[in-house]
């Protein structure tokens, strides 16, 4: 089964922020709900991890993705592919979460 | 507060130590600077030990006491810190609270680590942990791989950099070369530093320090203390601690607005230079914590050094060497000296001390004040300290 997306929002003002997050970063409120969002977001950074602990052999070279999502979180991710390169600033879009990481591809022009 | 100073320095060199224990390292960094301080042993008050991953790969805790004991310390209060590559630092600044709020006269810090005969990947993993696991480190990212997301903001903001951060390289490798202690100094220009292989993108291997095994001390006096003593042993000025400030920034990378700059450094070099009424510009020389060719620019323009977007210009016109106008890193760095994690922040301390003296390997013309700058983890703790030349 796939898994879900993990996200939570502040009920008091509706910061998107990651479940294990105690207080909102935006108002300090304590009080979460399941956040709904299109997964779709704007690429920030990327690189490809060519050396990697034992934890992530199994990936190969992988690329990880600092991503702004439209709903206004950043989050840190996979790419599900680097090549053709990305250009910062491309849009990309959620495909899969997993282990709560969430993995991102590239939408093409 | 009371004046602080430090009265002696001491150092492994950083680089491979296959038949040293942890503990024997930092013993030996230790006796190096009781000999070097020429007090009484006895008198210390206080240790505290700088380590990371000793637990991890080494598998040895209670550093602090077992160090402690291999130096025929007395049975005073020994305590590890830790705040991943600030470790020493914060070992450092905690010796110097003990001194300067009157806990004691006497107070030692030092920094150790060993890691070089594990793996790159168990040495990958144990770094890691400095990540927050839950929201940066579960996506597989790595520390090369945390600068090589910074380099690319850096690039996004400012344009085409990598020729002159190849000069950071250039310029720290070749004073690594002419500093015993260092690990990996060497002659190196900037076509072998763009040719060497991709570590995480666009990082290269030579933009990162090596995996090194060392130890690093300082031995810290009141002034009440260091005139008494001065006075039995009359040997050369101490150098004094203007300042020394820890701050804790955001501990996860998404937490960061962008990855050009880290505020903790912003933080406390912000407070050191309003609590001394000392600017960059009075600074004759500066070491900072250049785990990464890119992380020196960012560092050097958090510091205040020059202006933003101005780093790597600085850096490949000359500006930083060690005849510029303000020498970062001349004593080759992590990137050239090694980065024994646990041990850097100190190690700092012993090459600023060095150029203050007057009689480091490369040293700065009429250094009288010198900056040290040590980062932790994604940004979560940083410590500078200012130290100047005692008859400055």
């Amino acid at each position: 089964m796939p898994e879900v997306n993990p996200l939570i929002c502040c009920e008091s003002c509706g910061k998107l922020d990651l479940s294990r997050t105690r207080w909102c970063t935006n108002c300090g409120g304590e009080s979460f709900i399941a956040a709904t969002s299109k997964g779709v977001g704007r690429l920030i950074s990327w690189t490809v991890i060519r050396r990697s602990s034992a934890a992530f052999r199994d990936l190969g070279v992988y690329a990880v993705a600092i991503v702004d999502l439209k709903e206004g979180i950043r989050l840190i991710g996979r790419l599900d592919q680097h090549e053709p390169p990305p250009t910062i600033g491309d849009e990309v879009q959620i495909i899969k979460w997993v282990e709560h990481v969430p993995i991102f591809t590239v939408e093409h022009q | 507060m009371r004046q602080v100073f430090v009265a002696g320095v001491g150092s492994t060199l950083f680089g491979e130590h296959h038949d040293s224990s942890i503990t024997e390292l930092a013993v030996n960094a230790v006796n190096a600077a009781i000999k070097d301080a020429q007090i009484d042993r006895n008198a210390t008050g206080a240790l505290y030990l700088g380590n990371f991953v000793g637990g991890q790969l080494t598998g040895q805790e209670v550093l602090a006491g077992l160090v402690a004991d291999k130096a025929r310390l007395p049975c005073v209060p020994s305590t590890k810190v830790e705040g991943a590559c600030a470790s020493g630092g914060i070992a450092f600044r905690h010796a110097w609270l003990s001194v300067a709020a009157g806990i004691c006269d006497v107070a030692i810090a030092v920094g150790v680590e060993k890691m070089s005969h594990a793996t790159t990947s168990q040495v990958t993993a144990a770094l890691n942990c400095a990540m927050d696991m839950e929201r940066d480190g579960a996506s597989g990212l790595s520390f090369p791989g945390l600068f090589g997301l910074a380099y690319r903001m850096y690039e996004s903001k400012y344009g085409e950099v990598r020729q002159k951060v190849s000069s950071v390289v250039v310029k720290n490798k070749q004073n690594g070369l002419s500093n015993p202690l260092a690990q990996m100094g060497a002659t190196v220009s900037a076509i072998e530093v763009e040719n060497s292989m991709l570590i995480a993108d666009p990082l290269r291997l030579f933009d990162c320090c090596p995996i090194s095994d060392g130890a690093a001390a300082a031995v810290l006096t009141s002034g009440a203390y260091i005139t008494e003593h001065l006075h039995r042993t009359g040997y050369e000025l101490p150098v004094e601690v203007l300042g020394s400030i820890q701050t804790r920034g955001v501990p996860f990378i998404s937490g960061h607005s962008s990855l050009c700059s880290f505020q903790a450094t912003v933080e406390a070099v912000q407070k050191i230079y309003d609590s001394t009424g000392i600017g960059p510009k009075d600074l004759d020389f500066v070491e900072l914590h250049d785990c990464f060719s890119i992380a020196e620019i960012l560092d050097s323009e958090d510091i205040g050094i020059c202006p933003r977007g101005e780093g790597a210009h600085w850096a490949h016109e000359g500006r930083t060497a060690v005849g510029g106008e303000i020498p970062i890193n001349p004593s080759g760095g992590l990137l050239a000296k090694g980065h024994p994690v646990g041990a850097t922040g100190l190690g700092q301390v012993y090459e600023a001390v060095c150029q203050l003296r007057g009689n480091h390997p490369n040293q700065v013309r009429n250094a009288s004040i010198g900056l040290t700058h040590n980062l932790g983890g994604t940004g979560v703790a940083c410590v500078v300290n200012l130290l100047r030349r005692a008859d400055a």
